[in-house]
C-alpha cells in the first residue's frame, strides 16, 4: 500500500461492534472524527498508530488522509462515507 | 419442502456451539484477528465498513414463514430493522455486533437456518429458479436437486479450502430465470427420453473477468450428477491456481485447459469417483424428492379477482406486472417488489418481512422465495386471493407494479456497507428509479443492473444496462455496458466507453432512453430487442452526444 499524505488521522473498526472509530488526542478510541487528532507529520502518525494498535479493543488500524485547517474532512469519499454512514437510511447516518 | 433432519440439527447445535466458544476466545484475547477471522467468515460474519456483516443462507432461496419471521425478529434484536435480500438468493444483516453473532444463529437454528458456507473458498447457496415448482416450463421442479446438492456440500471436507469460492445454480424451465451461465457450475435439468438429466455447464462467472458458462457434459443423469460435480470440484481443487485469486476461479482453469482438456481430466477423475458413490446417494435423493411435494391446489372462486380486475386499476396494473401463470390454472405466481421507488433495492423492514410472513401463511401456502433480482416471490396464490394480497401488500409499502421495469433493478450493497466496494451503487439505484417512475410504463421491460466494484454482485455485465462503480482518482465513476443478457441465450453487455459521474450518469442514461424511445419500432420492440436488431452504436453514440453532456 502507498505511503499516505499527511494530514492523517488514526481509524480503525471496533473488535466488539465493528463500529468506525478514530483516535483522539488523549489516545482514546472515540466514534467521531471531529475528535480525532489530526497528524501533520507522517512519522509521528506511524509511531502513534504502533502505540494505539490493541487488538483486544479494535480491528486492523491505518492512516487514513485528511483535508481542511479547521474542521477534520476525509480526503476520499470511502472515508468520508466511513465517518458519515450509509447514505441509504436517515437514521444511518452518524455525524461527522 | 425440506425440513431439518436430527442430524441437520445436531450439526448446525455443534457449529454453533464452536463458534460462540471461538467469540469469546477472541473477545478475551486468546485468538488473534488473524486467527478468528477466517472461523467467523466460515459462518457468515464479515466486518464491512461500518459493522460487521451476517449473511444468512436461504438454501435456493426457499423460505417458510416462521422463517421469514424469524428473520423479522432477528432484523429488530440485533440489526436495526431490515434485512436486505441478496443477488445470491440469501439475506445479509448490515449492523450486527461481534457479540450478538452467537445469539443470531441461535435464533438462526431454531427455525432451521444457518450462515455457514456464505463466506470462504467453498461451495456457497446452490441457486434456483424464484419460480421452481410452480413454473409452467419447468420439466420437474430443481429445488430436490439443489438441496441434495446442499447436503452433499455442505461441510464436504475436501471442498472447504478450494481454490476460490464456487457457485452452482439450476434451473429446470424452458428459459433460464437462474442465470445459470454466470455460474462456476451451472446445471439444466432437461427431460431426455422421458427421463431427467443434467445438462452441466462450467466455467461461467461474473467479476473480474466476465465469462459464459460452456456446456462440457450433455444430459447426465440423476445417478451420475453427485459424481460428475464431485470429478468436477476434485480436478479444479488440484489444478486451480492458488498463487492469484484474480485468476483463480473454475473459468480461468477451463480457459488455459481447453474443453476437451478438461472434460478428460473430468473423466478420468471419474473413473476413481464414481465408485465411492455406494448408492446411498440415491436413498437421500428419493428421501429429499417426498419432502418436495407440490402443495395441493384447490380451485378457488374468480369472482373477486375478476371483480377487482374490473374495478380497480392499480390492482390490474399490479397483476399485469407482477403475478406470472402458475403450471395450474386459476392459481398465480407472484412477484413482491422489493423495489419501491426510490428504496434501497432488495431492502426489507421487519415490519415487511412479517406481513411477507402473513400472506404466505394465509395465501400461500407457507411458501416464500428470495428472487436473485431482489424481489420476494409467493409462488403458489389462488387468483381469488390476488385482491387480498395486493391489499395485504399495500398497507405496508410492497404494492409497486414494476417487476421488470427500470425501477426493478438490481444494485450490490456497493460502498454504502461493502468494504470491497469501490463506489456506491444503492444510491444511484435509488436516484434512477424516482427518476423514471412516471417514465417506466411507456418504456416498458428493461433491466438495469449495477455492481459497485468489479466484483459484480450487481450482475452488470448481464443488464441491458450495466452499471459499473470505479473509483477514478479518487471521485465515483460509472461505466455503462449495453446488451448484456442473462438467460439461456446469456450474453456479456459491451462497454461503451469513458465512465461519468454520478451526476453525468443520469444525462447519459436520460440521452440512452430517449434514443431507444425514438428508434424503436413499437412499443413491443423492447430495450434488449431494440438492442440486438440495431446493435449498441446508436446507444453509444447517445451517451456520449457532447451538446448534452454534462
Amino acid at each position: 500500500m502507498a505511503r499516505c499524505k499527511p494530514p492523517v488521522v488514526i481509524t480503525a473498526n471496533c473488535l466488539r461492534s465493528g463500529a468506525v472509530l478514530y483516535v483522539a488526542t488523549d489516545r482514546r478510541w472515540v466514534t467521531s472524527l471531529s475528535e480525532a487528532q489530526r497528524f501533520d507529520v507522517l512519522a509521528e502518525a506511524e509511531h502513534a498508530l504502533v502505540a494505539v494498535d490493541d487488538a483486544s479493543l479494535v480491528i486492523a488500524p491505518y492512516l487514513a488522509e485528511i483535508k481542511g485547517s479547521d474542521v477534520i474532512e476525509p480526503a476520499h469519499y470511502r472515508e468520508q462515507i466511513r465517518a458519515s454512514g450509509p447514505g441509504v437510511y436517515a437514521h444511518e447516518s452518524g455525524s461527522v | 419442502m425440506y425440513g431439518y433432519s436430527a442430524f441437520d440439527r445436531a450439526f448446525v447445535a455443534d457449529r454453533l456451539a464452536q463458534y460462540r466458544d471461538q467469540v469469546e476466545r477472541r473477545l478475551s484475547g486468546a485468538l488473534t484477528e488473524e486467527e478468528f477471522k477466517p472461523l467467523r467468515l466460515m459462518n457468515g460474519v464479515y466486518l464491512q465498513l461500518h459493522a460487521y456483516m451476517m449473511r444468512v443462507a436461504i438454501p435456493y432461496g426457499t423460505l417458510s414463514s416462521t422463517q421469514m419471521r424469524a428473520l423479522a425478529d432477528i432484523a429488530e434484536r440485533w440489526d436495526r430493522g431490515f434485512g436486505h435480500f441478496t443477488t445470491r438468493q440469501n439475506i445479509q444483516f448490515n449492523w450486527p455486533k461481534l457479540v450478538d453473532t452467537p445469539d443470531m444463529l441461535a435464533a438462526l437454528a431454531e427455525v432451521d437456518m444457518h450462515a455457514i458456507q456464505t463466506s470462504g473458498n467453498t461451495i456457497r447457496n446452490v441457486t434456483t429458479d424464484h419460480f421452481a415448482g410452480a413454473a409452467r416450463d419447468e420439466v420437474a421442479d430443481p429445488r430436490p436437486y439443489a438441496e441434495w446438492i446442499r447436503q452433499w456440500s455442505t461441510d464436504h471436507p475436501e471442498f472447504q479450502y478450494l481454490p476460490r469460492k464456487f457457485k452452482i445454480a439450476i434451473s429446470a424451465g424452458s428459459e433460464d430465470r437462474a442465470v445459470i451461465k454466470a455460474h462456476d457450475i451451472g446445471l439444466q435439468l432437461i427431460r431426455v427420453a422421458g427421463d431427467l438429466a443434467f445438462n452441466i455447464f462450467v466455467g461461467g462467472g461474473l467479476g473480474r473477468t466476465p465469462v459464459i458458462g460452456r456446456k462440457v457434459f450433455h444430459a447426465v443423469r440423476p445417478q451420475a450428477l453427485l459424481p460428475h460435480l464431485e470429478a468436477i470440484l476434485s480436478v479444479y481443487n488440484l489444478a486451480g491456481r492458488r498463487d492469484n485469486k484474480y485468476k483463480a476461479r473454475i473459468k480461468i482453469l477451463l480457459q488455459a485447459m481447453g474443453d476437451d482438456a478438461f472434460r478428460i481430466a473430468v473423466e478420468n477423475a471419474l473413473a476413481s469417483i464414481q465408485p465411492t458413490f455406494s448408492g446411498a446417494e440415491m436413498v437421500a435423493l428419493n428421501r429429499i424428492l417426498e419432502t418436495f411435494s407440490a402443495p395441493d391446489l384447490p380451485q378457488r372462486p374468480l369472482d373477486p379477482y375478476l371483480d377487482a380486475l374490473d374495478q380497480d386499476g392499480d390492482f390490474r396494473a399490479w397483476v399485469e406486472r407482477n403475478a406470472v401463470p402458475h403450471r395450474q390454472d386459476g392459481y398465480a405466481c407472484v412477484t413482491v417488489s422489493l423495489k419501491a421507488h426510490g428504496a434501497a433495492p432488495g431492502d426489507a423492514s421487519a415490519e415487511q418481512m412479517r406481513a411477507l410472513a402473513d400472506v404466505a401463511m394465509r395465501y400461500g401456502f407457507d411458501e416464500l422465495r428470495v428472487s436473485h433480482e431482489q424481489n420476494i416471490v409467493v409462488p403458489h396464490v389462488a387468483q381469488g386471493d390476488l385482491p387480498a394480497v395486493f391489499a395485504a401488500l399495500k398497507t405496508v409499502g410492497l404494492a409497486s407494479a414494476n417487476i421488470g421495469l427500470i425501477s426493478d433493478l438490481i444494485a450490490c450493497p456497493g460502498m454504502d456497507y461493502c468494504a470491497l466496494a469501490t463506489a456506491r451503487s444503492i444510491p444511484i439505484g435509488q436516484h434512477i428509479a424516482r427518476r423514471y417512475q412516471a417514465l417506466e410504463s411507456e418504456v416498458g421491460p428493461l433491466k438495469i443492473k449495477i455492481s459497485g466494484c468489479i466484483n459484480a454482485c450487481g450482475h452488470h455485465h448481464v443488464g441491458d444496462i450495466g452499471i459499473l462503480g470505479l473509483d477514478k482518482a479518487g471521485v465515483e465513476n460509472y461505466q455503462i455496458t449495453l446488451g448484456g443478457r442473462a438467460g439461456l441465450d446469456a450474453h456479456l453487455g459491451e462497454k461503451m466507453g469513458p465512465g461519468f459521474s454520478a451526476e453525468a450518469l443520469m444525462l447519459a442514461l436520460d440521452r440512452l432512453i430517449e434514443r431507444y424511445l425514438a428508434l424503436r419500432e413499437s412499443q413491443q420492440e423492447t430495450f434488449a430487442l431494440a438492442v440486438a436488431r440495431l446493435g449498441v452504436e446508436p446507444f453509444r453514440e447517445a451517451l456520449y452526444e457532447m451538446s448534452h453532456a454534462a
